[in-house]
């Protein structure tokens, strides 16, 4: 059957979320069939041969909760995806079991084919793009990146803290690298940030561009600096929830709710820092404030107080609220 | 012959009435237009769409009891968005057995969620070969327009034209949904997407409303003749149809209208099209036989079709800006008729001795066209 009419469809029903393509399809003796289309089709193309789209061959390093986040998105969205993990097993298990809530046994499988984990690093060798999602430390990225200096694709790195300038000092091509970041839950969360270094050169940016889209994923290009919009925004406001907080201005649970029903967000400050981790929080704010010296980044005292009597939040089953 | 003695209807829109408040309001009118009492209304056509599931209230047929006062017997019909014109069609059929038939069409939708709405309405279509894939009525109609655009030449740029006119006339439409709403082609151009190629303002309005005509065999001063009414069905889905680009039984029901009728197309000088989508309107303008396939569009860019033109379409704003509240269109289509030749259209005046009114239901899965006649 040849494709002979395709509409996307931007307005939901009850069964069928927006977007979506509807075909209209015609046989040879000229009858007509509606199918829903589950892939790109244009008109012309016979239907069950989809065009393919050149989707890269891409690699994650790191698997823990954003690294396993990154390469759930890249599967959710067809790529080939080869990660890179000390512990395979557990890697494949995080990997899986996020595939499974979303898609079902079947549907797991046929992703779950297209994905390599490995523990020899060598083996990302020829993916077109990879995306470095480890623990966040200078030191730790440094050594990760002087064993990938021969590699020749597109080496992002999807810190939100460090300076990528910085980290660019020690990959083997600065002009194909650059920040990729992503947002926590990464197969959920619609915006990609591409950093761009002084080095990084513009067909680099496109791929990453033009990948971030393949994800369904709005990128947008930032100039290489402390915290890049999202971060730069968000810690003084999630700071300042914590002053007003220790000031008594008014409970955890009246700040959040001022904020949810006031500003629209669909989570208050002091729960989202319970999700982000207290730890986290503080040292993103240190590393800012190091490479700025401003003192709209300096952690609140209380957040440090926090840290140091171990309430991180949902991981330490205390923050600004119990968890127990 | 029969005669539309009384019309009467609410305005369209975002409405707070239930549906008992909003045929009553029709009702009453219709009988004070045909200076009748309730109870010289020998029976009822009620017709309805959704108000089962939105709402939530069937058994319209008890309702209606409630608002005339009476025990006269109701039948309530239901053709998706050719309810009304089924209704008309059942009360000219009724009048074998009783001198004064009332239709009474209404709906309730606007207080549902769009997504519920979207999939209610999509009952109209086909549950298995439609819904299932996605095939909204949006999207079944971007897809007719597609075709068109392909075999004709015609461009989303004709129905933009098609929904300024529709929104113009409806600026003299004071029971109108759009009535003075400004829409400008800049402001057609820029609305969203809905379902390419189709955009917001080439789709008609989620309304509620009721509209109601009372049918005689006796004529009186105030008078129309309904010369013909006629009704074909067809196929639902576009998977069973050979042809997106034309809908059979509007075209079966023309003819047989005409026919009855006794009447050329170039006698009558005005129409009520169903342009539940602007595409529909291009679509019914060729099956009625106004134009040949694929001639509307040039008719649309000459402004055959504005209220000054060679032949006025929806006078009243149409589906697109009048409004679409779905059980009462078909009965709204009437009522636009009976105003134009008795002229009491006001500012939409036209000059014309014949009307004609096409109802359809989904993409022409059921048509009724009717065709009115002045009596002065």
């Amino acid at each position: 059957m040849k494709v002979i009419g395709k509409t996307t469809v931007n307005v939901s029903s009850l069964d069928h979320k927006a977007p979506y393509d509807v075909l209209l399809l015609q046989d040879d003796s000229g009858k007509l069939l509606v199918k829903k289309a589950d892939s790109n089709y244009e008109l012309g193309d016979s239907f069950g041969k989809p065009k393919q789209e050149n989707k890269p061959l891409v690699g994650v390093i790191g698997s823990g909760v954003m690294g396993s986040g990154i390469a759930v998105a890249f599967l959710l969205n067809g790529f080939s995806v080869k990660v890179n993990a000390r512990d395979e097993a557990k890697a494949l298990g995080a990997i899986k079991k996020k595939l499974l809530k979303q898609l079902g046994e079947e549907k797991t499988k046929q992703a779950i084919s297209k994905l390599v984990v490995s523990s020899d690093l060598k083996k990302l060798m020829d993916c077109e793009l990879i995306v470095e999602s480890i623990i966040e430390n200078q030191k730790e990225k440094q050594e990760l990146f002087k064993q990938l200096t021969s590699f020749k694709g597109v080496l992002c790195t999807n810190t939100s803290s460090l300076n990528v300038t910085k980290l660019s000092e020690f990959v083997g091509k600065k002009e194909n690298f650059a920040g990729m970041h992503f947002f926590n839950p990464a197969d959920k969360m619609a915006l990609v940030e591409v950093i761009k270094t002084k080095n990084t050169s513009s067909t680099t940016i496109e791929k990453i561009a033009s990948v971030s889209k393949m994800l369904g994923k709005t990128p947008i290009i930032v100039n290489d600096s402390p915290g890049f919009v999202v971060n730069r925004l968000l810690m003084p406001f999630l700071n300042e929830a914590i002053l007003a907080y220790s000031e008594g201005v008014a409970s955890a649970e009246e700040i959040d709710s001022a904020i949810k029903l006031g500003l629209n967000h669909p989570m208050g400050p002091l729960k989202l820092l319970d999700l982000i981790g207290l730890d986290v929080f503080v040292s993103i704010m240190n590393s800012m404030h190091a490479q700025t010296k401003q003192e709209k980044f300096k952690p609140a005292l209380l957040a440090e107080k926090m840290v140091s009597e171990g309430k991180l939040g949902i991981k330490s089953k205390q923050g600004f609220y119990s968890y127990k | 012959m029969n005669y539309v003695n009384g019309v009467g209807r609410t305005s369209f829109g975002v409405l707070a009435s239930s549906p008992k408040e909003l045929m009553s309001e029709a009702i009453n009118s219709a009988l004070a237009d045909a200076e009748l009492e309730a109870s010289d209304v020998g029976a009822v056509i009620v017709s309805s769409f959704l108000t089962g599931v939105e709402p939530r209230q069937l058994h319209l047929n008890s309702i209606v009891s409630g608002i005339l006062g009476t025990n006269v017997p109701v039948i309530r019909v239901e053709g998706a968005c050719a309810s009304g014109g089924i209704a008309l069609k059942q009360a000219l059929l009724s009048l074998q057995e009783h001198d004064n038939v009332l239709a009474v069409g209404v709906e309730k939708m606007s207080s549902a969620a769009s997504e519920k709405i979207s999939s209610d309405i999509a009952l109209a279509g086909h549950f298995e070969l439609d819904y299932k894939e996605g095939l909204v009525f949006p999207a079944a109609y971007a897809l007719i327009a597609q075709q068109h655009f392909l075999k004709h030449g015609s461009s989303i740029d004709d129905l933009s034209l098609i929904s300024l006119k529709n929104h113009e006339n409806a600026n003299y439409n004071p029971l109108a949904h759009f009535y003075e709403k400004q829409v400008t082609l800049d402001k057609i151009e820029s609305s969203p997407i809905v379902s390419s190629p189709l955009r917001l303002f080439d789709c008609s309005p989620i309304s509620d409303g009721a509209a109601a005509v009372i049918v005689s065999k006796k004529k009186t001063s105030r008078s129309v003749s309904v010369l013909a009414c006629e009704m074909a069905s067809d196929t639902i889905s576009l998977s069973e149809r050979k042809d997106a680009t034309s809908f059979k039984a509007t075209k079966l029901s023309a003819k047989k209208a005409f026919e009855k009728a006794g009447l050329q197309r170039k006698q009558v000088k005005h129409v009520e099209v169903h342009d539940c989508f602007t595409i529909a309107e291009l679509i019914a303008l060729e099956d009625l036989g106004f134009y040949e396939a694929g001639a509307a569009a040039k008719a649309v860019r000459k402004e055959e079709t504005k209220l000054n033109g060679a032949l006025p379409v929806n006078t009243d704003g149409g589906l697109k800006a009048d409004g679409h509240p779905i059980g009462a269109s078909g009965l709204a289509q009437t009522f636009e008729c009976v105003l134009q030749l008795r002229s009491e259209a006001g500012k939409r005046q036209v000059d014309c001795d014949y009307s004609l009114a096409q109802n359809i239901g989904g993409i022409g899965g059921t048509a009724v066209t009717t065709i009115f006649g002045a009596t002065k």
